[in-house]
């Protein structure tokens, strides 16, 4: 057994002598090769090869011990959204591996980079269901990237080398590792590291077809009310300058999706706002006007079109996108673009000519009031009443200049947060948006905040959420993560509570929550916590949370049947959005 | 809807013939044929006939090739 930590791991000269290791410690030098620093795990029987490996590496890699599972990999999806960059949990076989799904399942909707490692029975074990055997391969299959299962200890370099290379290249995503005990325990010779730089079959950076490119720069120069719509991948690619430099030749209003907040300055004239289900109302109202539409990372989630089949017929749409697969899955192209976003967009200025289209803009701006007057000022200024939860945001967002890193939870809170903070920084948006996974936000705000030491982290959750990963305060507590922790309540699950309003007349069925005492619970756990009833404390009540060095939860009770409008009705098309309840 | 063939050529592992199929009943395609030969040690060539609309089998043809294992697919 070598536990030689002195070797220097960065040196990539191969061991002079050959240096013996077991496929455990071969886990953790394979890791530190990949520059990795920080696990975000749970032991268990199975893996403890690999954490035995790990304590001899303590002073190298720092390990996040969560208080479940599916923490880990929400905190590794936070850390990997903040970084752009692939993340790493640990877990044991069994129900330590099937509690990694969901956040998986998150990780590859959202094109999060993850690394999984999870500890298997002993090969000869396989299939015989064994103490905590899953078949966590055949269960994780549709929802990674790839993933592969482990049963000798010289695969291991390899396979992991393997793991980041797809976890970090082409659309990002979740990979997952399994690794049988005898693997772990098994001596190999360690023969350095070799980073994986391609797989047969794989290409992740396709080469730009530029007779596609000239034909998207023919129709965005002859549009006269062209869109952008600026996704995810623009921040994964780090295209914003890119970006914003074809839109301002070009003359062309840019709206950024969920996912793609920050990848366009909500500052900027061009900017019009967030297109989807409880998004802007200028963006939903005229992509069943503009003549193209052009789509830049993103893939056309079916709360972004509404009625697919009532979207944007009339434009021409050019999509700018790396996953072969997403080109003409949901629109029919004009153009298909099959690139990263930068070198896309990159390739695409200097054929563009130079415009504007100031008519077509003040459309948005028209908009932009009539939404102003119906929804945001009342909003964002209530006089009477419980505090609502835009005001908060207007808070927040005041308080923190607008450049903090958001962590909503999913629910009408996420809408409001989407809504009303700048995204002045890109990559800080992190948010649970394909999946739409409750409890998504305590354990991620870990992982962001441990990715930006410096920055401010602020979590916004609803009283229901906070209740499915609450126990991650242990975490934040533990590590003294200076998180800033808002718990917008209405006990209600308020956005089913808002559709059995509007759509099923009313009928609250199973909504309504009697919940413990918060403040007690987090102060349990060692946190301070206060609690907000009255609009006139907010303000201060604020300045004290952001003020206190370390965690801090605030929280407020909010109006109890609050809506959020706009509203792109369930079945509707974009262009139906609703700005207030119809009769 | 009518008949088209895949052939795919991928990594020689049983561990994929689970990941072709999910892509196919995850959208409910009817198979109507499906076979495997080992081309080599290293490789095998999967042939799936299988009902679908033009769209769709290309779309089929699309996720397949995303499968990190499968090196190359040819539709018919």
């Amino acid at each position: 057994m070598a536990f030689d930590t002195n070797t220097d791991p960065s040196d990539k000269q191969a061991p002079k002598q050959p240096l013996m290791v077991s496929g455990a410690e071969a886990v953790i030098r394979c890791l530190l090769e990949e520059g990795i620093d920080v696990i975000y795990g749970y032991p268990g029987g199975a893996i403890m090869p690999i954490y035995d490996a790990l304590f001899h590496f303590t002073d190298k890699i720092k390990h996040i011990l969560v208080r479940h599972e599916q923490g880990a990999t929400h905190a590794a999806e936070g850390w990997a959204r903040v970084r752009n960059k692939a993340a790493v949990c640990f877990a044991t076989s069994g129900p330590g591996a099937t509690n990694l799904v969901t956040g998986i399942a998150d990780a590859i909707m959202d094109s999060s980079p993850m690394v999984c490692i999870t500890g298997q029975v002993a090969k000869h074990l396989l299939g015989t269901d064994s103490f905590q055997e899953t078949d966590v391969i055949g269960i994780t299959a549709p929802i990674t990237k790839w993933n592969y299962q482990v049963t000798r200890a010289a695969e291991i370099p390899a396979a992991i080398a393997k793991a980041f290379y797809i976890a970090n290249s082409g659309k990002p995503g979740p990979v997952l590792i399994d690794i049988t005990k005898n693997a772990q325990f098994e001596m190999m010779e360690w023969l350095g590291y070799e980073e994986c730089t391609s797989v047969r079959g794989y290409n992740p950076n396709p080469v730009l077809n530029i007779s596609s490119v000239e034909k998207a720069a023919d129709i965005l120069n002859k549009a006269e009310r062209p869109m952008i719509i600026s996704g995810h991948g623009v921040l994964i690619s780090g295209a914003e300058a890119a970006l914003q430099a074809v839109a301002e030749k070009a003359g062309i209003p840019v709206c950024t999706t969920f996912q793609g907040l920050g990848g366009f300055s909500p500052k900027h004239d061009l900017y019009v706002g967030i297109p989807g289900m409880h998004g802007n109302y200028g963006p939903n109202l005229l992509s069943n006007n503009c003549d193209v539409l052009f789509a830049v990372g993103m893939r056309f989630d079916d709360r972004v079109t509404g009625d697919v089949t009532r979207y944007a017929k009339q434009a021409k749409i050019i999509h700018l996108e790396i996953d072969p697969s997403e080109l003409n899955k949901v629109v029919k192209n004009e153009v298909s673009i099959l690139a990263d976003a930068k070198a896309g967009l990159e390739a695409l200025l200097p054929l563009l000519e130079e415009r504007k289209h100031d008519s077509w803009i003040q459309k948005f701006r028209d908009c932009d009031k009539e939404e102003y007057e119906k929804v945001i000022k009342g909003e964002l200024n209530p006089t009477d009443g419980s505090p609502r939860m835009g005001e908060l945001m207007k808070y927040i967002n005041e308080k923190t200049k607008g450049e903090a890193i958001i962590v909503p939870d999913v629910g009408q809170h996420q809408m409001f947060a989407m809504r009303y903070y700048d995204y002045n920084v890109p990559n800080s948006w992190v948010s649970s948006g394909g999946l739409g996974t409750m409890g998504f936000a305590l354990p991620a705000a870990i992982g962001a905040q441990m990715a930006a030491p410096d920055r401010t982290v602020v979590t916004i959750i609803g009283d229901g959420c906070f209740q499915m990963t609450i126990q991650e305060l242990g975490t934040i507590w533990q590590h003294n993560l200076p998180v800033k922790i808002v718990i917008f309540n209405n006990n209600f699950l308020g956005m089913v509570r808002q559709w059995q309003q509007l759509f099923f007349d009313y009928r609250y069925s199973q909504v309504e929550l009697i919940n413990p005492n918060f403040v007690e619970i987090t102060k349990g756990f060692g946190i301070p916590a206060e609690k907000v009833t009255e609009r006139e404390e907010l303000d201060a009540a604020f300045d004290r949370m952001f003020a206190h060095d370390g965690p801090y939860l605030l929280e407020v009770v909010v109006e109890k049947e609050a809506n959020i409008f706009p509203m792109v009705p369930s079945g509707a098309a974009a262009y139906e959005v609703i700005l207030e309840p119809q009769s | 809807m009518k008949q088209h063939s895949i052939k795919i050529l991928s990594q020689n592992s049983p561990v994929l013939i689970g990941k072709f199929m999910l892509i196919f009943s995850r959208r409910k395609i009817e198979v109507v044929n499906f076979s495997y030969s080992k081309v080599n040690e290293e490789d095998g060539l999967f042939t799936i006939d299988f009902l679908a609309d033009e769209w769709m089998a290309e779309n089929i043809q699309k996720q397949l090739d995303k499968v990190i294992d499968i090196y190359e697919t040819t539709l018919n």
